[in-house]
């Protein structure tokens, strides 16, 4: 009588065991991979009124909040506010000069909007992406640009559903836009950008390039719009090219409103 | 601790991750939900945070999946890695 060891079969049952395991999850896998954009549409109906009740929740705990911390927090914002009027009414005077001459040039610069309220932002999330609660049932297509407000662009549209969208920014690790540099002389020199997270973003360009701390980094197109500003450059002797390091204008991570402009 | 235990931990972490608005927590639920063995609960965990985060952006596109996968690769690890110990040490487990 042929006799099998104890540990023979269980190493027998582990194996089979373990084959199932694997087979099961690859299944999984693969169901879940063909089924997504059903599954992320279905779910995101359900999720977005979920997080727009969890947004609500938060703005009822405020009272909570420290009296004397709120003040202070009103006291600087309002001095903010006071300068920024007087720079926003500059920028609206340019801003129309802008549109007459795209109109006298039958070049008309004119754009929809869509407001959209941002749903889950970094950190909810591990990657610089933006939730916003306006989908394809509002109008937004892929590839559509997103602005902070105004002219002041931080992504684009990189997945729609029926009720929500998904917004990649530009300072997203690993994405790649073409620009220009909007230098202080008024030279417009196109360069690449790339993002490297947290609203920061880097470029190379040649030795000689006139670029300076402070210039813009405008989109290479008629409405332009600012996408970064320049807050460094680093220039090491006997290289033949020099490091812009870029910021966005504006904190993407503390943006509670959006702006999707329709192509 | 009992296997519901485990999970309604695991749960817990998850929830007060999405709650808090802060994703390691929401990860720390579903590792914690595939170390126990919980293999069920931790593929779920992983389809519901891909299908809420998306696919990854950069040079992890291609993962497509990447917490589903977590969460098979580290229930598959503790699968090989009890079936040693079992082997090495049958009577104690």
């Amino acid at each position: 009588m042929k006799m099998t060891s104890p540990n023979r079969e269980k190493r027998s049952k582990i194996r089979h065991g373990s084959v199932v395991v694997a087979l099961l999850g690859v299944l999984i896998l693969i169901g879940v991979l063909i089924l997504r954009p059903t599954l992320e549409n279905f779910f995101w109906r359900i999720w977005s009124q979920v997080a727009q009740v969890r947004m609500t929740l938060g703005d009822v705990a405020n009272p909570f909040a420290s009296k004397a911390a709120l003040e202070k927090e009103n006291t600087i914002l309002q001095a903010e506010l006071a300068s920024t009027t007087a720079l926003l009414a500059d920028r609206n005077m340019l801003y129309q000069e802008t549109l007459d001459l795209e109109n006298r040039l039958s070049r008309n610069g004119s754009t929809k909007t869509i407001l959209g309220v941002v749903l889950m932002r970094p950190p909810a999330l591990p990657y610089d992406v933006f939730v916003i609660d306006v989908g394809s049932s509002n109008g937004v297509i892929t590839n559509d640009l997103v602005s902070a407000g105004g002219t002041l662009f931080i992504g684009i549209v990189s997945q729609v559903y029926d009720t929500t969208s998904r917004v990649t920014l530009f300072s997203t690790p690993g994405e790649t836009y073409a620009a220009l540099l909007h230098s202080q002389n008024g030279t417009l020199t196109p360069i690449s950008i790339e993002g490297q997270g947290g609203g920061s973003l880097v470029s190379k360009v040649p030795i000689g390039v006139a670029a300076s701390v402070g210039d813009s980094v405008v989109l290479p197109t008629l409405s332009g719009g600012i996408m970064a500003t320049v807050s460094a450059v680093v220039a090491p002797q006997d290289q033949s090219f020099e490091t812009l390091y870029l910021q966005m204008p504006v904190n993407p991570f503390a943006l509670q409103y959006v702006e999707v402009w329709k192509q | 601790m009992s296997r519901s235990i485990g999970s309604l931990i695991a749960l817990i972490i998850l929830l007060v991750g999405l709650l808090l608005s802060f994703w390691p927590l929401a990860v720390l639920g579903l590792l914690f939900a595939a170390i126990q063995g919980r293999w069920v609960l931790a593929v779920c965990i992983g389809i519901f945070l891909d299908l809420l985060w998306g696919t990854p952006t950069g040079f992890f596109h291609f993962l497509l999946l990447p917490w589903t996968l977590c969460a098979c690769v580290v229930v598959a690890f503790r699968h090989m890695l009890l079936g040693r110990i079992r082997l090495r040490m049958p009577d104690r487990l």
